[in-house]
């Protein structure tokens, strides 16, 4: 099973390898982080925070960018073009073709995420290097990591997600529409519960139980936002935290691609 | 189309695309950038998400631009502070690890009026929330409270916290001890100055506490001889000049130290330059 | 090797009225070594009927088996040589990455893809291009980089749907002699085309489709003798009309 699941996802990989609009998203990351050295100039004080926070959310734009044109558009393609039909027609299962879909995205994920990374932790000692400590005190690798981290678990659970759309709905551009939707409701949703809870305390009830269930549909991805740890010494995250966090989204993406297996495993494939 | 009205038309329809440019640049030279007041911070968070800090920092800088950009002879605070001051609160409550904004919410609202120095401690207070190993913004609540808005007492209260905290600088005891004597609190700071006596290991520093407990100790004899005063004739003194002979040999003086400070029913001591 | 059995499929409904059934109660079998040709006009069912053996679309009622197992067993897919109608490809592979992973999922080791891709590559003749993206080849090189992955793993039955799709006169006469040359070494073949002159030439069994239902399903002589003429096409036509007869009566 798992050479199978390999096999396609090496395929998915070199596609995306070789598309140009790859190389593409990561020169735009890319300038955006060096312009990230215009963009604390206005900042007075708090620089260091303010690069990190800079660095970090052009890495999301950019993996956002990638999950809504290119994974989504993978999917997409993949029946518009009846590609799914040259693979199907192999042995291998419908199940194992989320699965093999899925890791292709998720490495090519990770790539240009640990590229960014890499290229952003240069910027960032670039502008630690070239202002006065008091600014800057702290650059902790270790939890610029982890915010990484954190960012590619949000952008896992998103694509989990694409997947599951791409098998309830024909075409690219209503998935696209769906999943910026997921992604607003998941955003939108702490506040919402924080709001209730600022105003009704536990006498909500019944609202803030619906509230937090739809949490465990639409995920708080605050809880992976680990940017602020970055320029801090010592970090309070304590390891059940984390291991909470890894155990949710380990469970998250079975759920999500185990549903969208069984859609796919399910529907014509016309 | 030929040629020839390619080069013909092309460079007339750019001429003319210059020319409307340049008539544009030249209405808008003049235009001065609004501060414009945002949207909600739990809007915001809803929207930006994962940018939500940098939504923070954008919002900031577009203040820092607008405040750099105004012309401060001519320019009324009171005419952007509401904007503004409605802007650094969703800042903060967006971001409230992001430190600029306190620093220039303390630059551009704590002196515009009491209202705007209020939201200001108000805003502040996120700020001490989010870096409670702080000192400064704390500092900054004070200093509004006994500089703006003539509270010593709340002033002294919020010193008085932060010196209880690890690794407090010492002055912050003192200015608690300072400003509760302003607010007429005199035993209070009588206690205080004397424990602070036994906690200080400098002996010039204790010297001057002890100092500082006589003189507290001759206003609190002021303020003994006004509760007199009060029980024989039924009224507050109009003036402490009032009280000698009969219920005080003499007003103390304290050089330039303190001087007394009478706000009926309470006698106070102020450092001379607060006046 | 292939029973379709009673077979119905209808499409999603479409908005305000129902959609016509793609298959009406079709049945039909192909024994091995034996070549079916399906035919039929535009939306006849013959694609359906293809997708269905597949496994790609379910059948509303009805059981369809391949090797004596039910269609959805993905063993058979080892045994199975598949070519779409449209060449499908991932824009920006090669064929040399295609055949690595039709390989790899059909239990082929590295060398055996190797050698059997070179074979077949030059077989049809395009190793000069294996290395370029399958996106910069023409339609016939496509349709040959097609054939080359359905044949990869040497497999007993072959479906092919649409094969001279697109060619040229040179292309398909070349596709003709491959299909020819596969049905001499044995292999089962089941094709669908609407070029019926090639049909004729290849089928030993010929299965004419209308608006989802069978209209013959027998020997192509048999066809021609039931109208007397001496081509398929006429023969073809010569069906549909009594069929459309048929139905104004009805």
């Amino acid at each position: 099973m798992l050479p199978k699941i390999w096999s396609l996802a090496r395929l998915v990989l070199i596609d995306g390898l070789r598309r140009h609009a790859l190389i593409g998203l990561i020169l735009l990351a890319f300038g955006l982080e060096v312009g990230g050295l215009l963009f604390v100039d206005f900042i007075p004080r708090d620089i260091g925070r303010a690069s990190a926070d800079f660095i970090l959310s052009v890495g999301w734009l950019t993996g956002f960018l990638f999950l809504l044109f290119h994974a989504v558009q993978t999917m997409a393609w993949d029946e518009e073009r009846r590609t799914i039909h040259t693979i199907l027609a192999r042995p291998i299962s419908r199940s194992q073709y989320v699965l093999g879909v899925f890791l292709g995205l998720a490495v090519l994920l990770l790539l240009l995420n640990a590229i960014l990374a890499a290229l952003g932790f240069g910027v960032l000692v670039s502008i630690k290097g070239s202002i006065k400590a008091v600014y800057f005190t702290h650059l902790s690798l270790p939890h610029y990591l982890l915010a990484w981290a954190g960012l590619f678990c949000i952008e896992l659970m998103i694509l989990a997600v694409i997947l599951l759309f791409s098998g309830l709905v024909r075409g690219g551009f209503p998935v696209l529409l769906l999943t910026v939707s997921y992604y607003f409701i998941c955003t939108g949703l702490p506040v919402v519960r924080d709001a209730f809870a600022t105003r009704f305390g536990e006498a909500a009830g019944p609202l803030t139980t619906l509230l937090k269930g739809l949490t465990m549909v639409f995920p708080d991805f605050g809880r992976f936002d680990f940017k602020a740890l970055v320029t801090r010494e010592s970090a309070p995250a304590a390891i059940q935290h984390l291991t909470t966090d890894l155990l949710l989204l380990a469970l998250y993406l079975t759920i999500a691609l185990w549903l969208a297996a069984m859609v796919y495993q399910r529907r014509d494939l016309q | 189309m030929n040629r020839v009205a390619h080069l013909l038309i092309l460079p007339l329809v750019l001429a003319t695309y210059i020319g409307a440019f340049m008539i544009q640049e030249r209405l808008f030279r003049g235009v001065v950038m609004e501060l414009r007041p945002v949207p909600s911070s739990r809007f915001l968070q809803a929207t930006a998400g994962y940018f939500k800090q940098l939504a923070a920092e954008v919002i900031f800088v577009q203040s820092g631009v607008f405040l750099g950009g105004i012309d401060q002879a001519k320019a009324k605070p009171v005419e952007y502070a509401p904007t503004l001051t409605h802007n650094y609160r969703q800042v903060t409550a967006l971001y409230p690890e992001f430190q600029d904004p306190y620093y220039y919410t303390q630059a551009y609202l704590a002196d515009v009026g009491p209202e705007y120095t209020r939201a200001a401690n108000e805003i502040l207070a996120n700020g001490r929330k989010a870096h409670p190993e702080s000192f400064i913004f704390p500092f900054f609540q004070g200093y509004n409270h006994f500089s703006y808005l003539d509270e010593p007492l709340e002033a002294a209260a919020i010193f008085r916290e932060v010196s209880l905290q690890p690794k407090a600088p010492p002055m912050f005891a003192h200015l608690a001890v300072i400003l509760s004597a302003e607010g007429g609190m005199l035993e209070a700071s009588i206690i205080s100055l004397m424990v602070l006596i036994k906690s200080t290991e400098d002996e010039a520093v204790k010297q001057h506490y002890q100092e500082e407990v006589a003189m507290f100790k001759s206003a609190l004899a002021v303020q003994k001889a006004v509760n007199a005063f009060q029980v024989a004739r039924i009224r507050t003194p109009a003036t402490l000049d009032e009280l000698v002979p009969e219920f005080l040999p003499a007003l103390p003086t304290f050089g330039q130290a303190f001087e007394l400070t009478w706000k009926p029913p309470v006698v106070g001591l102020k450092r001379p330059s607060r006046k | 090797m292939i029973i379709f059995d009673n077979v119905w499929k209808r499409y999603a409904k479409e908005l305000f009225r129902p959609a016509p059934p793609a298959l009406q109660n079709v049945s039909f079998a192909l024994e091995r070594g034996h070549t079916l040709g399906l035919i039929g006009a535009n939306g006849a069912g013959k694609s359906t009927s293809i997708r269905l053996l597949m496994d790609f679309i379910r059948p509303d009622q009805g059981t369809i088996r391949l090797f004596d197992r039910p269609a959805a067993d993905l063993s058979l897919r080892n045994r199975v040589g598949y070519l779409p109608e449209t060449a499908s490809f991932p824009a920006n592979l090669t064929v040399l990455d295609l055949i690595r992973f039709t390989g790899t999922t059909c239990g082929m080791t590295p060398q055996q893809q190797r050698e059997r891709g070179e074979h077949l590559l030059n077989e049809l003749g395009i190793w000069e291009a294996r290395k370029k993206r399958l996106r910069t080849y023409s339609k016939g090189m496509q349709q040959r980089a097609n054939f080359v992955l359905a044949l990869l793993n040497d497999p007993v039955l072959l479906i092919l749907d649409e094969p001279m799709s697109g060619l040229d006169p040179l292309g398909r006469g070349q596709i003709i002699d491959l299909i020819q040359r596969l049905k001499n070494q044995g292999k089962t073949i089941l094709f669908c085309s609407h070029i019926l002159g090639d049909v004729d030439r290849l089928v030993d069994r010929l299965l004419v489709l209308h608006k989802g239902q069978v209209l013959f399903n027998d020997q192509p002589g048999d066809l021609l003798a039931q109208f007397g003429v001496t081509n398929i096409e006429a023969a073809f036509l010569a069906l549909i009309e009594q069929q459309s007869g048929e139905c104004h009566v009805a």
